[in-house]
């Protein structure tokens, strides 16, 4: 049966191809898929888990990584904390029938245009030594003395206070600049990391975005499971905090635009110098007119129907 | 459509020229003298309230032209002369001509030749006076018509019927092969000149025919002193051009 | 099964071939000195009909596609030759060598004339291309070859901005290699012979004034129509001579052919699709580090491997596989 026996256009991509392009663009913009604090910018090998990087990324001097604010210790009366990493790795996805990897019995079998989301998401977390805590102790309750900053209410000894280099300057308390001063994190000597799979279910589907003009074509999350963590409690906590990060973190950067789904004609008779004296578009055929699904996600590939259009000119 | 031209000037004197002397050197007239003995000469030409124009002529026995033709309008610019700077020589064979004869404009000229080397200036020739024997004089009218044509020395007299050359075919060409290059054929040549003989008996005929463009040419055998005049044009040809009638309206139903 | 699938249906392809079609208009414009006259030409025109057919062999034919001239001036330039009287020679008896005689000509200088009329009524031909769809890969890598006939006419349409140059980096090129291109010649009727030769007339005339002088002329060139013949060295048929000039000595038709040809074959590509492709575009971020600092993002790409295209009865198909 042609392909396009149902629209004028039709494109598709297979669940592989997907895949690859998946692994290029983890190792191609590995900021969208590692989030750490500045640390481990010269501290790379301690990454809970080694990823590629593509050569340009390296030459460009693109960071490998999203900054983030050190894990604040609660209650410190200096803005201390811990430094973290936290990385999604081993993307995979897989359209219906699934066959690239199972799906944990809380999400079920695969339904009909549903596709896999597989996960492996690791996070490291700096634990102090012993050594460092027994340090910095002393300093922080002559800090809390000086400062008078007891649970207990103030003190008739006066302490003087000391001047570390966790201890932020006295202009950083000045109201005049109305800063929050950075989080300083405790040096860190290795991670304590631990990884959990995620599967995620979902569907796509086309929509607007407010403000432009074309069709795009979106990623929903349809449930999410993190395999094995005790209690239970924690691990709806947890998926709810992932998936919400998928949702609005996440997924939201990788919707496309219609055009790019298949053959840009428009962009491709521009590139060529062809001015066309008419409109031409590219439109998704109708949902159930023209075609049942668009996109549909069968056979191991996603599919897009397209109309072409031509309005305008003489 | 678009057509332009670039400026193109008639030379309107060809076409009002009605009478030919030749004692003066008009358009359409050449007087060629003929120099029968070696030596220098020097040659004047006049031209009414202006001063003479001069140049030396060598005639030698050895190598140089037979024949030289002067048009007399461009002696006056140095630059469009055709011979003879201030200085230099003009080489004739013997028995060589010299044709004078003016291309365009209305003035007239008159030629007069000396011979150097003699003691006295010997006045070899002054064409103002008559034309001598070896010489020719030239008319090549244009105007159809009947001329009467005079010698004053010799007092004879002849006719000359100038006629509008043949209209040439109009409208599609004959299917014939032609060859590529060749000028089509043609009854009519402006390039075929006519001899008449004039002496002391007179002309050699009474009358002479020629085709308007064509030129005459009176061989002199004695001295003489020739005129042209036009004497009846040819009013058919040469009166004003009818009005063209006005193109027949479509045809209307007659009521 | 290929990891990107495009196909494009035949009736698609047909719209779109109707608003490229519509695009496409050309002008151009040339001038050749024949010696006693210039001729040139100055034309623009646009494509009209046509069909488009895929074929089950893998063919594309372009049917019956309509040259339609917006413009086709043909500007004639004569040099008028001297129009003279008298002249000739005395025939003297031997050995005295003949005397030759003046002439007066009619005109100062010699004048020129120039008509430029538009044949455009006239004037219209039918053009069909059969070709298949062939993919060759770009190797920016690879100097260009020494003799490099493509390159020519890519230079000659990229200094006309009807291209882009080819870039520097590699590309797989969609060609459309022609079977054949069939343009009809040239061929003018008889009614343009008509034209040229009343315009032709027309501009000779009106250098002449009226009456006897204009007859007198007349007899002296033979006629318009024959001087104008012999002054451009042509046969009986003027519509003739015209066509020739166009088909031979202008080449206009071979500069037609050999522009869509070259085009659609193996010089022009008709798709061009980078290798590698971006998927996502550089952009400079503010959020990837804790100060706010602008972030210029490489831009993600991907190799293409494999690209192939065939066209059947009913649609159009190019796959290509994503490399690792």
């Amino acid at each position: 049966m042609p392909f396009t026996d149902r629209s004028d256009l039709f494109g598709a991509v297979h669940e592989d191809g997907i895949n690859r392009l998946v692994r290029h663009i983890m190792r191609q913009r590995p900021s969208l898929f590692n989030y750490a604090t500045p640390f481990f910018h010269n501290n790379a090998e301690l990454f809970c888990v080694k990823f590629e990087v593509d050569d340009k990324v390296l030459k460009a001097k693109n960071p490998l990584f999203t900054e983030q604010e050190p894990l604040p210790i609660l209650g410190a009366p200096v803005p201390i904390g811990l430094n973290f990493c936290l990385q999604l790795t081993d993307a995979q996805l897989d359209f219906h029938p699934g066959n690239v990897f199972g799906l944990p019995p809380e999400l079920g079998r695969l339904a009909d245009q549903r596709f896999a989301l597989r996960l492996k998401g690791c996070m490291g977390i700096d634990c102090p030594p012993k050594e460092l805590i027994d340090e910095l102790l002393p300093l922080i309750e002559r800090y809390l003395v000086a400062q008078q900053q007891l649970a207990i209410g103030e003190t008739k000894e006066r302490v003087p206070g000391i001047s570390t280099h966790y201890t932020p300057p006295s202009s950083a308390f000045d109201n005049r600049e109305r800063e929050r001063p950075r989080t300083v994190a405790l040096p860190t000597r290795s991670l304590i990391c631990f990884c959990l799979e995620l599967y995620a279910v979902g569907h796509f589907e086309w929509g607007t975005v407010p403000g432009s003009q074309q069709i795009w074509l979106k990623t929903r999350l349809d449930g999410l499971e993190i395999v094995d963590i005790e209690p239970k409690d924690m691990e709806s906590a947890i998926e709810c905090y992932l998936t919400t990060v998928l949702k609005l973190g996440i997924l939201p950067r990788l919707i496309i635009p219609l055009e790019k789904m298949v053959l840009d004609i428009s962009k491709e008779f521009q590139e060529m110098g062809l001015t066309l004296g008419r409109t031409v578009t590219l439109q998704p055929s109708a949902v159930p007119a023209d075609v049942p699904n668009n996109p549909a996600v069968e056979e191991d590939q996603i599919k897009a129907f397209l109309k072409l259009t031509v309005t305008g000119g003489a | 459509m678009r057509t332009n031209q670039k400026q193109a000037i008639i030379n309107r004197a060809l076409f009002t020229q009605r009478s030919f002397d030749s004692s003066q050197i008009s358009v359409l007239s050449t007087l060629i003298h003929r120099f029968e003995e070696a030596g220098d000469y020097e040659v004047f030409i006049s031209r009414t309230n202006r001063t003479p124009a001069r140049f030396v002529v060598t005639v030698v026995e050895g190598d140089a032209p037979y024949q030289h033709n002067l048009d007399l309008s461009t002696l006056e610019n140095p630059k469009e002369r055709d011979c003879c700077r201030e200085d230099a020589d003009l080489r004739l064979h013997t028995g060589g001509v010299l044709g004078f004869y003016n291309s365009q404009g209305v003035s007239t000229f008159q030629v007069r030749i000396v011979r150097l080397g003699s003691k006295e200036k010997q006045v070899l020739f002054n064409h103002a006076e008559q034309i001598p024997a070896g010489d020719f004089f030239t008319v090549t009218p244009l105007r159809p018509g009947i001329y009467r044509v005079s010698d004053a020395l010799n007092k004879a007299e002849m006719a000359l019927k100038v006629m509008m050359p043949p209209s040439p075919e109009q409208g599609k060409v004959e299917k014939v092969t032609k060859v590529k290059g060749e000028r089509p054929p043609s009854t009519y040549r402006p390039d075929q000149p006519l001899l008449v003989s004039v002496g002391k008996k007179g002309f050699d005929r009474r009358e002479a025919s020629l085709f308007s463009g064509q030129t005459l040419v009176f061989q002199v055998q004695s001295a003489a002193r020739l005129r042209v005049e036009l004497e009846k044009e040819d009013e058919a040809v040469t009166s004003p051009p009818k009005k063209r009638p006005d193109k027949p309206a479509r045809t209307k139903k007659q009521s | 099964m290929a990891d990107l699938t495009v196909a494009v249906s035949e009736s698609a392809f047909q719209r779109l071939f109707v608003v490229l079609r519509d695009s496409i208009r050309w002008e151009a414009q040339d001038m050749t000195n024949f010696g006693p006259f210039t001729a040139g030409y100055h034309v623009k025109g646009h494509l009209e009909g046509g069909s488009v057919d895929f074929r089950a062999d893998n063919s594309v034919l372009i049917d019956e596609l309509d040259v339609r001239w917006d413009k086709f001036e043909f500007t004639l330039g004569l040099d008028i030759p001297e129009i003279c009287v008298g002249g000739g020679c005395i025939n003297m008896p031997w050995p005295i060598p003949d005397i030759c005689l003046p002439r007066w000509c009619v005109f100062s200088a010699n004048p020129d004339i120039s008509i430029s009329p538009d044949l455009a009524a006239f004037v219209a031909q039918e053009l069909s291309v059969a070709g298949r769809p062939v993919v060759r890969y770009y190797d920016a890598s690879i100097p260009p070859p020494v003799i490099d006939p493509c390159g020519f006419l890519r230079d000659i349409l990229v200094d006309n901005s009807i291209i882009d140059p080819f870039p520097d980096h590699n590309q797989w090129h969609i060609h459309l290699n022609p079977d054949f291109i069939d343009l009809d010649l040239f061929d003018f009727a008889d009614i343009v012979g008509n034209l040229i030769e009343n315009a032709l007339t027309a501009a000779v005339t009106a250098l002449l004034p009226g009456g006897w002088v204009r007859d007198l002329i007349l007899a002296i060139i033979g006629g318009i129509a024959d001087f104008i013949r012999w002054l451009l060295d042509i046969p009986d048929e003027i519509d003739e001579w015209l066509s020739d000039l166009f088909n031979i000595s202008f080449g206009l038709g071979d500069l037609l052919i050999q522009l869509i040809g070259e085009f659609f074959g193996a010089c022009v590509p008709l798709i061009r699709v980078d290798d590698p492709l971006e998927v996502l575009e550089k952009e400079i971020s503010t959020s990837v580090l804790l100060s706010g600092s602008p972030v210029e993002l490489v831009a993600v790409t991907v190799p293409v491997r494999s690209l192939s295209v065939y066209v059947d009865n009913v649609e159009m198909v190019v796959q290509a596989d994503i490399g690792g």
